[in-house]
């Protein structure tokens, strides 16, 4: 028997059927979800047209008023824990609909969807603050740091509140936790504002720094803990 | 690495191993599985024969776990029904060399399976199995001696 026809039987040896072979090529040749296509998946999940026209209203508003005689900076304190209540909304999006487990079965971990997720509303709600910080200076002649006061310790203190309730009560509801968390902080901010307004050097700006520092670290510590339990099944939190 | 065209190079070498068709195919996706997360093959050197490597040692350790005796599957050979006189003689081709194979030692029908069947070169052999390059041709001349001695005595026959 030649070599050839040796080598060609045996290479026909052994030979069965694959039935499984084309799911699991299919499992493991699907696209690549790079970082930057994740974003954008996230973007488009978490409403980036609601994002924008929110942006873009409240830019309006501000524009309009602006040019109207009225106490902006309250108007801008006021407003803030709306936009953190609508930022919670589309981190909350998911668990709503029981999507934890469908992502967590994804190529990237909840951890990092929630991580991304995190980063895109802190970046939205950092971009909201700082225009509307501009604006308050550009109308009110406020220090820029006392303007991003104003708009951004009621803005933290909503989050840092909200994501304190979020965290211990799970449930869909607690959504309407957070709206009362936010009407009382915009209700706050109604007398909060008129201290702010007169505050303008010295002790008074010490003290602000400190408020606003606070804030940052605890809600910077919510969203730690936040992160973390994303890791954890949701029916364990339970 | 072309996964469509290892897929079945390795699904024949862990039947070979196993000679159970499910259990091979289980067995072949989880080592494409662990390939796929280890990325240890840098550090080897060859992606072939970390791949096989793998393939063998979760054959063994499957192997191990089964308490009853392998039996063959003979039901993967019964279900063709050849519909020519070709496929009839390519079945009886299949079953001769595959007893053939049979009658060698392990190590020789793993030599000779991941040469002319898993298609690697004899470095990757030598390294899959942790041998020289040396022992690996040895084997494979060896195993090819016999078969053809088997396979003039089968067509004799």
């Amino acid at each position: 028997m030649k070599n050839s026809e040796l080598k060609r039987l045996i290479k026909s040896a052994y030979g069965i059927e694959a039935s499984r072979k084309n799911e699991f090529i299919k499992k493991y040749q699907r696209r690549e979800l790079n970082y930057r296509e994740l974003l954008r998946v996230q973007l488009q999940y978490m409403g980036a047209q609601l994002t924008a026209i929110f942006g873009y209203t409240l830019t309006m508003l501000l524009g309009t008023l602006a040019n109207i005689d009225v106490d902006l900076a309250k108007i801008v304190a006021v407003f803030a824990p709306l936009a953190a209540l609508f930022a919670l909304t589309g981190l909350g999006k998911s668990k709503k609909y029981g999507m934890e487990e469908i992502e967590m079965s994804s190529r990237f971990s909840l951890r990092t969807i929630t991580i991304i997720r995190l980063a895109i509303i802190g970046i939205a709600g950092l971009a909201i603050m700082l225009a509307a910080s501009c604006a308050l200076r550009a109308v009110t002649g406020m220090g820029l740091f006392v303007s991003f006061a104003a708009a951004g310790v009621p803005y933290l203190v909503t989050t840092f509140l909200c994501m304190l309730l979020i965290r211990r009560w799970h449930s869909p509801k607690n959504i309407y936790g957070c709206v009362v968390i936010a009407a009382g902080v915009s209700a706050a901010m109604f007398g909060g504002i008129d201290i702010l307004e007169h505050c303008c050097a010295g002790l008074c700006r010490s003290v602000l720094s400190g408020v606003l520092l606070i804030s940052v670290g605890l809600t910077a510590v919510e969203v730690c803990g936040y992160i973390r339990e994303s890791e954890e099944l949701q029916w364990n939190l339970c | 690495m072309d996964i469509e065209q290892q897929y079945d190079k390795l699904l024949r070498y862990c039947y070979m191993k196993l000679r159970d068709r499910t259990l091979a195919e289980d067995i072949t996706q989880e080592t494409f599985i662990r390939f796929f997360e280890s990325k240890d093959y840098h550090s080897i050197g060859k992606e072939m024969a970390y791949l096989y490597t793998i393939a063998r040692n979760l054959c063994i350790d499957s192997f191990r776990k089964q308490k009853d005796e392998l039996i063959e599957d003979l039901p993967a050979k019964i279900q063709e029904m050849p519909e020519s006189r070709d496929k009839v003689e390519s079945i009886v081709d299949r079953v001769s060399i595959e007893q053939a194979l049979d009658r060698l030692t392990a190590d020789e029908r793993e030599a000779v399976v991941l040469r002319f069947s898993g298609e690697l070169s004899v470095e990757d052999i030598a390294k899959s199995m942790d041998i020289s390059r040396f022992a690996v041709r040895r084997r494979i001349l060896s195993a090819l001696e016999k078969l053809r001695k088997e396979m003039e005595r089968v067509e004799e026959f």
